[in-house]
């Protein structure tokens, strides 16, 4: 256990966590806009329901991927000083167009979006809702633009040893980015949808709990179940071929490296399931017998924490099958270490990951007594008026 | 004005943006003890920031963003330097959040008065701790190797970093208390305006012995550029506080909070004008810094981020503006809805 250990160790905690949270995010953030979209047209209340009921746990969900996104972006500069000093003219490029153009509008729409809820015109509040939503598609491809240079380094020239930009259109469009960036939006609509419809068929099980917004949702989840698995099998099989084409040594290291291979078993194994499962219940959507099969329903609940092990399997096979390069083939992750001592470094990998792990514990916790409760007192939209009436001394 | 003046004025001005808006969510935080007597008391007080909370934190994360882009090596330097001090800013940071998102998502007692208790701390720490981080640059990096930045500054919580970081916390206080009154009318505006004449006081004598304490410092006066400046800012600095609670007290409240956003923003030009002519001082014996063309991205990068970001600027300022255009008016008990 070196300095090198705990500053891996610490990134990929950070980052891991994070990747579960932002999948979700996509996920829920796409189906909550186009649920949105149907209320606004027709006035359904049951879509209101629903667009309040999914909306609690995407921005509940949201909370803990500021945490972790912003723990991680101090990292760059507090432990992987050698991967900056040398690229960070073309490395930091994303991240700023990143926080300036996307992430800056998805928390400042965001915000307004929460507190909108019963005081801003259904328009504007569903314009906003897609506002955060685009942003966030957005924010996750600068984000894969800096990984992808990480698998795939292209656009840089060096010269007195350090690393300028040369192309910045080649690190836009380059291949390792559009295939992640295809497999990550699939992967999405996947955790979003399994999280969808096994929740809703929780709730079916359940005496009473058969309500319309269950079935919508039950519907809808697994929709976006259908939609999302070929993207993601479609763009993660393009994938292999570029690693063959870019990356040997991932692809041989894959049966020799066992955190690599764990990973990837562990994403291909789930993965597999997760598909079968979608073909299943896609099939007895026709008719509506989804609603009276409770051997699927129980296994769709069942499969509701797959599709995070999964992400995170093929997370870590993508980012194991990088090393021992930071920068693939142009920078040891050695180098890119920065000078902050060993004992510095541990102690702050500990803190982070209790503090991190804990908090995410409490926030997965919270999301399922939200889910379990349903859609009955909504977090959105609560009155002063109804806080104040056991406060009668207090002036507003 | 070249790019590279042009990318450090925008870093500042993300920097002291941040001040301006994350400091009254600190200050309405410190203050939210002695405003919320009871929970739903507490809790509209919270929600008072609550719209603005996302897009005020976000400035942070502009700023490194900025940091990374156009200045990658002061980036390195900056959070290696200060290693031990932005983990504690960061720890205090997602123990505050959390405390915001999940105090009332649930109903017991304990839990809200511990989230609560999570708020106040943390908000108190990261304002204090954001004050010794400012008076820290202004002393200057340690370096390991000539040029090279040392984990950990020289002089972590020296007591010039210590009263720099009180002050820091009590002028956020004032900050807070005049954005409690600019938004919430009734009892809490009472308490918010009289909060604001005991803050204020404190506030300025922080201030005075922070400039005292710096004054006596050795590596202050080494590593400080342009003193005379830095001391009619921090002059300024507390002209403004007064200023503010004195039209708080007269009810107005718009024109106070004004007063105080202005006074946020100083420490921001104090740390400016005490680096000049370099971008980062180091605590040496004579004084020594990185000049802006060392830590500056090279030209390809800048004119790239340039031409891309430079719309997106007023962009933001533009959307934020209409943030607070909606959500800015004073509490309605019948209109207004809380969330945190």
């Amino acid at each position: 256990m070196n300095t090198l250990t705990f500053a891996r160790l610490e990134f990929g905690v950070t980052a891991g966590i994070h990747f579960m949270i932002v999948g979700l995010s996509l996920g829920l953030a796409l189906l909550l806009s186009i649920i949105e979209t149907r209320w606004v047209r027709n006035g359904d209340p049951r879509l209101e329901s629903m667009a309040k009921f999914w909306g609690g746990i995407f921005v509940i969900n949201f909370a803990v991927g500021i945490f972790t996104g912003l723990v991680m972006e101090f990292q760059f500069g507090l432990n992987w000083s050698g991967l900056t000093h040398f690229l960070g003219d073309v490395f930091g490029a994303p991240l700023a167009l990143e926080t300036i153009i996307a992430f800056f509008a998805e928390s400042t729409f965001l915000g307004m979006w929460i507190f909108g809820w019963g005081q801003l015109g259904q328009r504007v509040h569903l314009a906003l809702i897609w506002l955060v939503t685009l942003a966030a598609y957005a924010s996750v491809f600068f984000i894969l633009a800096d990984n992808a240079f990480l698998q795939h380094p292209v656009g840089y020239a060096v010269s007195g040893g350090v690393g300028r930009l040369t192309d910045f259109g080649a690190v836009l469009t380059n291949g390792n980015l559009l295939l992640a960036f295809g497999h990550v939006v699939g992967a999405g609509l996947m955790v979003g949808g399994t999280l969808m419809a096994g929740v809703s068929a929780y709730h079916l099980r359940r005496p009473g709990g058969d309500t319309a917004v269950f079935r919508s949702s039950l519907r809808t989840g697994v929709l976006a179940m259908l939609v999302g698995f070929p993207v993601l099998v479609a763009f993660g099989i393009e994938q292999f071929g570029y690693l063959g084409d870019h990356q040997p040594d991932a692809l041989r290291a894959l049966f020799k490296a066992l955190i690599e291979t764990i990973g990837a078993f562990t994403m291909l194994v789930l993965g597999g399931l997760l598909i079968l499962l979608t073909l299943a219940s896609t099939v007895m959507l026709v008719k509506d017998r989804l609603m009276r099969s409770p051997a699927l329903q129980r296994l769709l609940v069942w499969a509701i924490p797959l599709p995070f092990l999964t992400s995170v399997g093929g997370w870590v096979f993508r980012e194991e099958g990088r090393q021992p390069w930071a920068v693939y083939n142009v920078l040891p992750t050695r180098a890119a270490l920065g000078n902050a001592s060993f004992s510095l470094v541990a102690s702050c990998f500990v803190v982070f990951t209790v503090v991190l792990v804990v908090l995410v514990i409490i926030d997965y916790a919270l999301i399922a007594k939200m889910a379990k409760r349903g859609p009955a007192d909504g977090i959105f939209g609560t009155r002063v008026d109804e806080l104040l009436a056991d406060e009668p001394e207090f002036t507003l | 004005m070249t790019s590279q003046a042009g990318w450090l004025w925008a870093l500042g001005w993300l920097f002291a943006g941040f001040f301006v808006l994350e400091g009254f969510d600190f200050g309405l935080a410190l203050a939210m003890p002695f405003l919320g007597r009871s929970g739903v008391q507490r809790r509209l007080v919270i929600n008072a920031m609550g719209p603005f909370f996302l897009g005020n934190e976000v400035w942070l994360v502009g700023t490194v963003g900025v940091l990374a882009g156009a200045m990658p090596v002061l980036d390195d330097d900056l959070l290696t330097g200060l290693y031990p001090l932005i983990v504690a800013i960061l720890v205090c940071w997602v123990v505050r959040d959390a405390g915001i998102w999940f105090r009332s998502r649930r109903d017991g007692r304990g839990w809200r008065l511990g989230w609560d208790g999570a708020i106040v701390a943390g908000s108190a720490l990261l304002a204090a701790l954001w004050g010794v981080v400012v008076a820290d640059l202004m002393q200057g990096l340690a370096m390991s190797a000539p040029g090279q930045v040392a984990a950990g500054p020289a002089s972590l919580l020296d007591p010039f970093s210590v009263v720099s970081g009180l002050a820091f916390a009590a002028i956020c206080l004032v900050h807070g208390t005049v954005f409690t009154a600019l938004r919430c009318p009734g009892t809490l505006r009472e308490r918010a305006v009289r909060l604001t004449r005991w803050a204020l006081p404190l506030a300025v004598a922080l201030l005075a012995l922070a400039v005292a304490a710096g004054a006596l410092t050795r590596q202050v006066r080494v590593s400080v550029g342009h003193p005379a400046i830095v001391l009619v800012l921090a002059v300024v600095l507390a002209l403004l506080l007064v200023v503010a609670a004195l039209l708080a007290a007269r009810g107005r409240t718009g024109w106070a909070f004004t007063a105080t956003a202005l006074a946020m923003a100083i420490p921001v030009a104090m740390l400016a004008a005490a680096a000049d002519p370099y971008a980062l001082v180091w605590a040496t014996t004579a004084r020594s810094g990185l000049t802006p063309a060392r830590i500056i991205a090279g030209t390809p990068t800048l004119s790239l981020l340039s031409y891309t970001l430079l719309p997106f600027f007023p962009l933001i300022l533009l959307y934020q503006a209409w943030s607070w255009w909606t959500f800015g008016a004073p509490y309605n008990r019948a209109r207004r809805t809380v969330f945190f």
